[in-house]
Order: C-alpha cells, then structure tokens, then sequence
C-alpha cells in the first residue's frame, strides 16, 4: 500500500489548504526599473473580482445580474436612470422624449452619429429592429412587450431616421421610467445580426450563438478577450459616442475576474489588486469598510433575498408552507448572520416601492410551537426531509438555508442543502422541467427593472406562461386571484384601487398561499477602492456599473 | 504492553492519542456541553472563553461539542469502512489465492481496475454517481480499500498454502473452505488487524478529504473536513474556528498512523530480533 501515502498526502493537502493561503491570482510585481510605468498602467486599470462569471454576452437572452453587468459595459438603452434616482431618467441613446396629452404615445427624438462597434449606424429603423428581437426570443421582452401592448411592429413607428414613435395604447406614464432599466431594453446591432442570423425551417435563432460570445452594441467598451469562467476583458471602444476626453481618468481596460473563493477576493481587494469586488462574508465586509480604503452603501437594495416554495408533496397544503415561514429566525438571520448588513424581509417586494405593504399587511415572527401546530394539523409525518437547492457564490442562499435547516430541525423536518453553481442553479430555475422534478425550495433574488409593482410582481409570483408572464417564478407558483390582481395593475392609475391591489397581493403572498419566505432586503454586498468614483449607488442597477461613469482619482 | 511500550517512546503518544480520539467518540455526546447543531446566533464567532471552550462558529454553535460529535463519525466511518472492506477483501483475495488459475486471473484483474484509479479520485466519482452523503462515503471508500486487503490476502493465503500443515490438511482430504475456515483466517489474521489499524488513519483522512470537497458528510452534521470548509471563510477573521477541527484531524490521523506503525514493527518478527 505504498501509494497510498501519495493519495493521503493528496488528502491531507485538500483538507488541510483551508489552513493555507487561498488560491489568489496576483498580478506580477513589476521590476523596480518598470515600475512607473506599470503603476501607470495599473491606474488606468479597473479590476474587478466576482465570484462567479457566466459569460452570456447576449442582452436579450442573459438574465443573471452577473451578465447583466457585462451587458452595461458593451450595449445601451434609450435612457439610464438619473444618478442614485429610481424616478428620474436622463437620455442615453435617446436625445429627447416627449409624450402626447394623454401620455399615450411618446416621441423619442434619438441621438445622431451613434455607430455601433461594428460599424453600423444607430437610428430609429436599427432600434426597432433591436426591440423586435429582443421580443422574439422571448425571454427579456417584457417590458418592451408591455408598453407595446405586445405589438411591436406596428407599435414603434419609425417616422424618419432619428425618430421613433412608440404607441403604448394605453395612458403609460411610466414608459421612460421603464426604460431605464438595464434589463431587456439594450439595442444590438442589426448589422450583425442579419450577418450572423441562421434560419432554419423558416425559424430565426436571432443570431443568438453569436451574441453570446461576441458583441456589437453603442456602449463604451468592447471585447478583448473572453476566457470563459477565468477572465474577460474590454478595453474602449474608440469611436464611443461620448467620447473619452482628459476631464476624468476614465479606465482604458476592464479586467473582469472569476474569482469564487471569498478569502480570496478580500486579499485581491486589500492587496491593491482588485478595485471591486463582491464581499460575501459580513466579517470580511466589515472588516474592509473598517479600514477607510473601500467605500459601499448603506441603503437597502431594491432586491428581496427569497426561499421559494415549490408547491408539491408536503408543500401543496399553505399550512406547511406557513409552518415553515414560521420556523425561519428572521431577526436572528438579518442581525446576527448578516451582521446588520440585511434587513428583514416585510413584504413579497422591497419596502423602498411605492407599492409597498410592509408591516402594514401580514407579518410573520420566528414562533416553533405554532410552526408545530400547523404541521401536526396538516399531517406531516415527523422527520419528513425537504430539499433547498441555491447558487454557489453568494454566500447569503447558503446562509439562510443553514438558518432554515437549523428552525426545521426544531419542529421536526429536515433539510437537505443542494449547492449547484450559478449556471446549473439557473437551468434548473429558469429552465422547463415539471413541478415534480424541482427542488422543494430554492433560495433566490428578484430586483425591479424600475419602480412598479407589475414589473416586480409578474415575472415572479404571475403563472408561468407563453405571454412571458412568471419568467423569474422558478418554483411555477400559480394563483388563479393573484394572477387576476397582476394583470388589474397593469393598466390601473386610480390610486385607491391600486392600494387595495397592493394589500390583497400582500395579503395572499405572505399568509393564505405564501410562495416563499421573504427572508430579507440586503444592501450592496459591493466594495470599491476610495480612489475609484464615480458609482452611483443606484438601488435599482444591483450589482452592476455604469462603466463609462467610472474614473481613477 | 509494557514491552511494546519500551520498543518506541512513539508507541506511548499513539495509544494516548488514540485513546483519546476513542473515548471522545465513544461518551463525547455525553461531555458535549452544548448541542453540536444546535444555533445560537446571538453568539456566533465568539472567541474560546470559559462558556466556549474552543469559541463559537458562524451560527453560534458551539465547536468543541462539534469537534467531540465530530469524533464519533470519524470513527464510525472508520469501523465501517474497514469492516466492509477486510470483509469483501479477504474472501475475494483468499477465493482467489487458493483455487489459483482463471479464477485468481479473473479476480486479480478485477483487483486492477480498482487499484487502477488514484484512491481519492476513484472515492469522490463513486461518491458524486452514488449521491452526497456519509452513507454513500463509506460505500466509496469501501470500495477503494477492499482491493488492497484482497491483495494483502490472496498473497498471504499462498504462502500459507506452501506451508506443510496445510499441504498435510489436503492430503487428509480436508476441503479448501474447510482448510481456508479452519486454518488460513486464523493465521491471517493478525496481519489484516495491523494492516487495519494503519489504515484508520488514512480512512478517516479521506473521509474529511471528501466531506472538505461536499462529497461526504452534510451540513449541519459536525464532520471535521465539513467544519473545516466552513471555516475557511473566517481564515482572518475567526482562525479558531478552522484551527480546532484542524488540529483534531492531524492528532487523530497522526495517532493512528503512529500505533499501525508501533504495532507493525512489534509484530515483525526481524525487526524484534534486530532491537533484541
């Protein structure tokens, strides 16, 4: 058995690098004789270290705040959101808007000389054909689809080259508030796209294998390279509409890093070689805000960390699904897990929403023996084991599973913690498989694409459908009334009756047939080097940058 | 004992090691002062103190009743283990050394598939086909260890095969699971038990490797290699919960690796007669 002193060496080496260094990836020192230089080029450097890097490069089909990220950096929309404002908007793409009397139709007047980075020109037709896709596929259409009354063709009217007509038909207020998010709403070349598109048996695949590793957007930076999983990096585009002039040190490249290991991530922050990173572990984060070197915000995010409930099995009775809401400590988990860095969850949607019901409607407490009672009405046999799958990475699914686990075992079930990495996590979420084969609950996070209750609720909580409705309701949670108060709010401007809505929604999500534990609403888990400005801390963009706003001090 | 005792100062540390690894697992559910799962996140990352012995995790329980529990699995996984894996081991190995020909060929080369893999790579796919738990941790690393006792005892059972009280037993007209019952187990015996007690160590190593990787034992089971995991996180921030659990692996595996060793050299005949 000699060489099983090689593999117990093998062991003991895994085991025990928990007590080594972790795993980093530093930057070479540079030799002394170089150093200006390379210090130069550092500064003009932005390095970011993430934990995970999902590389769908695709605005109309990426959904993850991890590629929406990339996605900013490469393409842009008509508006973007005015600053740490989440009901102002400033022109982007778009030079002017203007709406009719009844604010039915809006006048975009959009902004001349705005290529693409290949070579194609942005206007009016090449917008509309962007939107279109954007439709078509599916997937990130809903807002578009929305204030389109599903009708994208004849609803964006093209009236000359630099102006589009968009017919909402209906009163739509809101439209330049919608558009202001980066989801669903970035403009692709049409150069690219009719060159890279394939049809077969008459079906377009909207160029989408192309799309998702490469790019051809308005936006300030472009694609370097692109290690899948490892690395991407852009580097500007020179012919960026707003051009780079010397009044801010904006960054020349963008190294963007998976670096999954929390540990690690820290050091790359401390040591000078990361300018961002996502801080998971509140210890960590405390400690790096402690020192004065790292700036991140204080505000709640308009985001919900959730466990939804996968209605099947012992999950179909409400009561189960009460007795578990019941057995989660949720001061305990927001105070003391998350060190205060996380506010308890009081509602399906952030409380910071105009729509929001917070402590005004149903709350539960962390309460054993009536999460006991509940069970033992509902006749769920002691030791019976539940399933609670999350994202690998983020630190706070796998928390909250481990608190959940810990109320469970208290009245009697049992936990079992699937951890799948984030692209795995989002088949299985996002994916078609039926009820039966999901996981019993999923831990989760949901954000706004602008300030509305129907934009937060319907991709949620609505019935999964054709009509892109449930697209973000992982766990195929159906309502029949829930689905009939989403659809009210949509076209509803009476202030009373959208209130009443409002509580009734609250009132059926959290009590009579929860879809989940509403566990918390975090702050930023983002850290950035004082020396970097420029970041709005915008609650409604969750992890993610204006990169041209960036710049070295 | 006193002589084994006397032939190395190592020998004494094993036994005192192993000794206390075997009372922690055996009355440690009764010395926890704490509930090893239970949370109590008022008090999470708390320092050793003279409530906590060896301080709190990041959910508030307490590590020294967790690095105790801990114990009892690490020797359960051990004693399953290795009871699974002598048993198939020596049957496959003695069947194989004493009928010889394309039965020991057949058998042999089945032995090499399994030896064929790197152990832990080999565990950790059976594992990851079999599902993530210590159930199926013990089926793997079962797996991995029965070719090395078939190994062990086909050779052992040739050997005796040449000796002539079991040449005399055939010529008696003795059967081979009369002869391989009635006098080959006995006298292998003891060195499958030596070959064993080296291998606690290394078991219980693999067991924490798999449960480091979330290969094995699940949270919020108090597993060493699992705890160690946990801890990784708070390397800078709350090193006794990683230092802890640590250190009890390395004395663990150490002390067992130490009495195989003693026990090996206090059984080799030349060795002793080389000291005396």
């Amino acid at each position: 058995m000699k060489s099983q002193s090689f593999f117990a060496l093998v062991a003991s080496a895994i085991v025990l690098s928990a007590c080594g260094a972790p795993q980093a990836a530093p930057q070479p020192a540079a030799p002394a004789a170089t150093a200006p230089a390379a210090s130069a080029e550092r500064a003009r450097t932005l390095i970011l270290a993430m934990p995970s890097l999902p590389v769908n490069l695709d605005p109309g089909v990426a959904t993850s705040g991890a590629e929406n990220m990339l996605h900013r950096a490469l393409y842009e929309g008509l508006v973007n959101f005015k600053g740490a404002s989440t009901t102002e908007v400033e022109p982007v793409l778009a030079e002017s808007f203007e709406p009719n009397a009844d604010r039915s139709v809006w006048t975009f007047k959009l902004r001349r000389g705005v290529k693409f980075t290949d070579g194609a020109d942005f206007n009016a037709e090449a917008l509309k054909i962007g939107y279109k896709r954007m439709v078509d596929i599916g997937l990130l259409g809903n807002t578009i689809n929305r204030f389109t009354s599903g009708d994208v063709e004849n609803n964006l009217v093209v009236k000359d080259e630099y102006t589009l007509e968009w017919r909402c038909g209906f009163s739509c207020p809101d439209l330049p508030l919608a558009l202001g998010t980066a989801y669903g709403t970035f403009v692709v070349s049409p150069k690219a796209l009719k060159e890279n598109e394939k049809i077969e048996n008459g079906k377009s695949d909207h160029a989408m294998p192309w799309f998702e590793r490469n790019a051809a957007g308005t936006g300030p930076y472009m694609i370097e390279s692109l290690k899948p999983n490892e690395e991407i990096v852009f580097v500007r585009n020179p012919n960026y509409w707003r051009g780079w002039g010397d009044d801010k040190q904006r960054f020349e490249r963008i190294i963007i890093r998976n670096v999954p290991e929390p540990s690690t991530r820290r050091q790359l922050l401390e040591r000078g070689d990361a300018d961002i990173s996502l801080i998971t572990t509140v210890e960590d984060y405390k400690a790096l805000r402690a020192t004065g070197r790292f700036q991140g915000s204080d505000k709640p995010l308009f985001r919900i960390n959730y466990i939804v409930f996968t209605k099947r099995g012992v999950l179909k009775d409400p009561r189960v699904r009460q007795a578990i809401a019941y057995a989660f400590d949720y001061e305990g988990y927001a105070n003391n897990v998350e060190g205060g860095l996380m506010r308890r969850g009081t509602s399906p949607w952030p409380s910071g929403m105009r729509s929001a019901v917070g402590t005004r409607g149903f709350q539960y407490t962390y309460d054993p023996e009536k999460a006991r009672a509940l069970l033992k009405e509902a006749g769920v046999p002691e030791g019976t084991e539940l399933t609670y799958m999350y994202a690998t990475g983020y630190g706070y699914y796998e928390r909250m599973g481990l608190v959940l686990q810990a109320g469970l075992e208290q009245i009697g079930l049992k936990l079992r913690l699937e951890e799948r990495d984030e692209a795995a996590f989002n088949d299985i979420f996002y994916g078609n498989r039926p009820v039966e084969e999901l996981p019993d609950m999923m831990g989760y996070a949901w954000w706004p694409d602008y300030d509305d209750f129907y934009n937060y609720v319907n991709p949620v909580f609505h019935t999964r459908n054709e009509q892109n409705d449930g697209l973000g309701n992982g766990a195929r949670y159906s309502n029949p009334e829930l689905d009939a108060l989403i659809q009210q709010s949509k076209f509803e401007t009476d202030p009373a009756k959208l209130k009443a809505i409002y509580e009734r929604a609250h009132q059926i999500l959290m009590f009579e047939d929860p879809a989940a534990i509403y566990v918390a609403e975090p702050q930023e888990e983002i850290l950035i080097v004082n020396s970097v400005k420029g970041h709005p801390w915008n609650p409604i963009h969750v992890k993610t940058f204006d990169f041209y706003s960036l710049y070295r001090e | 004992m006193r002589r084994f005792l006397r032939q190395s100062r190592l020998n004494g540390l094993a036994l005192v090691l192993v000794a206390v690894v075997l009372f922690a697992a055996v009355f440690g559910e009764w010395l926890a002062p704490h509930s090893p799962r239970k949370q109590n996140l008022a008090d999470r990352l708390q320092p050793p103190s003279a409530t906590y012995w060896f301080g709190t995790d990041d959910f508030g329980r307490d590590i020294f009743s967790r690095v105790l529990s801990g114990a009892r699995i690490s020797v359960q996984v051990a004693l399953v283990v290795l009871t699974i894996a002598v048993s198939i081991g020596t049957v496959i190995g003695a069947v194989a050394g004493l009928l010889g020909g394309w039965v020991d060929a057949v058998l042999m080369r089945l032995t090499d598939v399994f030896l064929a893999f790197p152990a832990l790579i080999l565990a950790s796919a059976i594992s990851v086909a079999l599902g993530n738990n210590l159930t199926n941790t013990m089926l793997a690393l079962s797996m991995v260890y029965w070719p090395w006792y078939a190994r062990l005892a086909r050779g052992q059972v040739m050997a005796l095969a040449q000796r002539e009280f079991i040449q005399a037993a055939r010529a008696l007209g003795m059967s081979n699971s009369r002869i391989l019952w009635r006098h080959m187990l006995r006298n292998i015996l003891p060195i499958l038990l030596v070959q064993m007690s080296l291998d606690v160590g290394y078991v219980v190593l693999y067991t924490s490797a798999l449960s480091f990787l979330g290969l094995g034992a699940q949270r919020p089971e108090p597993e060493w290699g699992l705890m160690l995991n946990d801890s990784r996180k708070f390397v800078q921030t709350a090193p006794w919960t990683m230092l802890y659990p640590g250190l009890a692996l390395t004395l663990t595996v150490l002390g067992f690796n130490l009495l195989g060793d003693g026990l090996r050299d206090y059984l080799d005949p030349q060795l002793r007669h080389q000291r005396v």
